[in-house]
């Protein structure tokens, strides 16, 4: 997993391009940058902090969703849903505030095996990350399908987007319904399966862990490369302070940099998802 | 140009900050964002015997002013860090204090020994006082007799210079403070993180995987402050003080109350270059205010 470790991180102060809402809980963040970062690898995260608050103490994780990195203007675009404190103050800040990034960190998605097909799956605000991947794979690969899958038709955040890509296969799934097919995500997987295996397959996954865990399932069935994004709660995003393992057949590994990609058959998954 | 080097005992340290262990891993993780040599001292992550596995997650919350943790000592073992870990931070000049632990006074004095046996290491940190695991840790740390036992036994082990971690939450700090002065450590670092819990109610589950945790952050400044200033008046070693420094004047603030040197945790976290900041801020402060040493300020509190 090592040769996708990160490079060279790079703490920076960036400014709030772009802050838009997209439905009630949703935003969509565009950080300006002074300079070039990375390499960047889709798959990989920033972590983000505002200064002069005391009600926030730690920056907070977010997957890179979109990023501009050699040419006019260097610039990280992330997706992310108000679920606390920290981010209902990213989503208050205004165009021209300063943030700070701690980018990129962690691995990224490897590429499929030559003459491998992908299959992206995506829960939720899972389509952060895979996002960029699937403007990277479509420079190579001919077989792309992304199954996308939300709660409601105003959670599949990233759809516009998704069907402004040419070449690719899209199919949507709503829990009820509003948008797609009725019904979780994963259940896409099985068609896929019924369409036949002339062509060998890579699975790329983020969302929810029960998904994850169901995605994995279905991967180890087929024998085929699966691709995990975990997220996990952080305190330093670089390894330090050894907050966000996850459980591997190999022990615990940290997912901010052993991480957060993993192959899914290493992950040991706990049966408790709680906080 | 302002002097800001201090003794902690044989040490000497070009300037009176370092981080705190646990927060700054082996030194490695945090090379690409600041030059550790611009440090006072480098503190490694608490090293075991054996490599440690920690604790289930999740391992932190982050609450008002706070961080509470519940990592348990996760760390690679001495054996992988002599190999693995030790080698990279023998580039730098600043002194490297390994912070260690064992689950048996036994294992304490076996760690010190091999841990004073490679070349590279400065000084000895013994952690009398994590929180987070059921044996070792805050047991040896909070009566004077097993405070006095383990610092005894550890000074007649090695040679290197013995620097104990203690907790403020024992019934008497001062006398334990002492006991360590008496059977011999060069300085005593006061405090390490304060035992805490968060609950979810909803859930009615423990918000960290070890149930209680370790609370670090700005929150337990003022209990640090005071542990450190009651220890101050009682023993006449060098204080390292450490719990929720985030700036410069939170480090002058332990040096006013009788630290000789600071120890950076959880503001690492939250700006990789805190405390190169610091020590920035250190010199500023010193030159604004015609301060030509800056030991001047250590135990200047007037009352």
């Amino acid at each position: 997993m090592n040769d996708r470790a990160m490079g060279n991180p790079v703490y920076l102060k960036g400014a709030i391009r772009e802050n838009t809402s997209i439905g009630s809980v949703y935003h969509r963040l565009s950080i300006s940058l002074p300079q070039s970062i990375g390499p960047i690898i889709p798959g990989q995260f920033a972590m983000l902090s505002v200064e002069g608050t005391t009600d926030i103490l730690l920056p907070r994780p977010f997957s890179i969703h979109n990023f501009d990195n050699d040419g006019e203007g260097f610039w990280l675009d992330f997706l992310f849903k108000v679920v606390g404190k920290g981010t209902a103050l990213l989503a208050r800040l205004t165009v021209g505030s300063p943030i700070n990034i701690l980018a990129p960190l962690g691995n990224g998605f490897p590429d499929p095996p030559a003459g491998y097909r992908a299959v992206i799956i995506a829960g939720g605000m899972g389509i952060a990350p895979l996002f960029p991947l699937v403007l990277r794979l479509k420079v190579s690969l001919s077989s792309i399908t992304v199954l996308y899958g939300a709660k409601s038709q105003e959670d599949l955040v990233c759809l516009p987007e998704l069907l402004d890509i040419d070449g690719i296969t899209l199919n949507i799934t709503t829990e009820d319904g509003t948008r797609g097919e009725q019904g979780l995500v994963t259940q896409l997987l099985k068609q896929e399966k019924d369409k036949g295996e002339e062509v060998e397959t890579t699975l790329y996954v983020c969302g929810p862990e029960p998904m994850l865990r169901a995605v994995t399932g279905f991967a180890r069935g087929q024998k085929a490369p699966c691709w995990v994004s975990i997220e996990r709660r952080m305190a330093c995003g670089v390894g330090a302070c050894l907050s966000c393992v996850v459980m591997t057949s190999d022990g615990y590994k940290r997912v901010c940099c052993e991480g957060p990609i993993f192959d899914a058959e290493k992950i040991v998954w706990r049966d408790d998802v709680g906080p | 140009m302002s002097v800001l080097n201090v003794h902690v005992g044989r040490l000497e340290l070009q300037n009176p900050v370092m981080p705190a262990a646990g927060t700054f891993g082996y030194g490695e993780e945090y090379a690409s964002f600041i030059d550790l040599d611009q440090l006072g001292a480098i503190v490694t992550k608490g090293i075991s015997l054996v490599p440690q596995e920690g604790n289930p997650p999740p391992r932190i919350w982050e609450m008002c002013g706070g961080m509470l943790n519940s990592i348990g000592l996760h760390n690679v073992g001495l054996e992988i860090f002599a190999q693995e870990k030790l080698p990279f931070l023998r580039r730098f000049k600043a002194p490297v204090i390994v912070n260690f632990f064992g689950h048996t006074i036994d294992e304490y004095v076996e760690v010190a020994e091999k841990l004073s046996a490679l070349q590279g290491v400065a000084a000895l940190e013994a952690n009398l006082s994590c929180p987070n695991i059921k044996e070792g840790g805050i047991h040896f740390g909070s009566t004077y007799t097993s405070v006095a036992e383990i610092t005894n036994l550890l000074i007649k082990s090695v040679k290197l210079p013995i620097i104990i971690k203690l907790s403020s939450q024992v019934s008497d700090i001062k006398e334990i403070a002492i006991a360590a002065e008496g059977e011999g450590a060069e300085a005593i670092t006061l405090i390490n993180s304060v035992p805490a819990m968060a609950i979810d109610l909803d859930s009615r589950r423990p918000l960290v995987g070890g149930v209680t945790g370790g609370l670090s952050g700005p929150a337990i400044k003022p209990i640090a402050l005071k542990a450190v200033w009651e220890v101050a008046s009682a023993v006449r070693i060098p204080i390292l003080g450490v719990g929720g420094i985030t700036n410069y004047r939170d480090a002058l603030e332990f040096l006013t109350v009788g630290a000789t040197a600071v120890q950076v945790g959880t503001a690492n976290f939250t700006n990789p270059r805190t405390m190169v900041e610091i020590i920035e801020g250190l010199e500023i402060f010193l030159h604004d205010n015609g301060i030509e040493d800056l030991k001047e300020i250590i135990g200047s509190l007037k009352l």
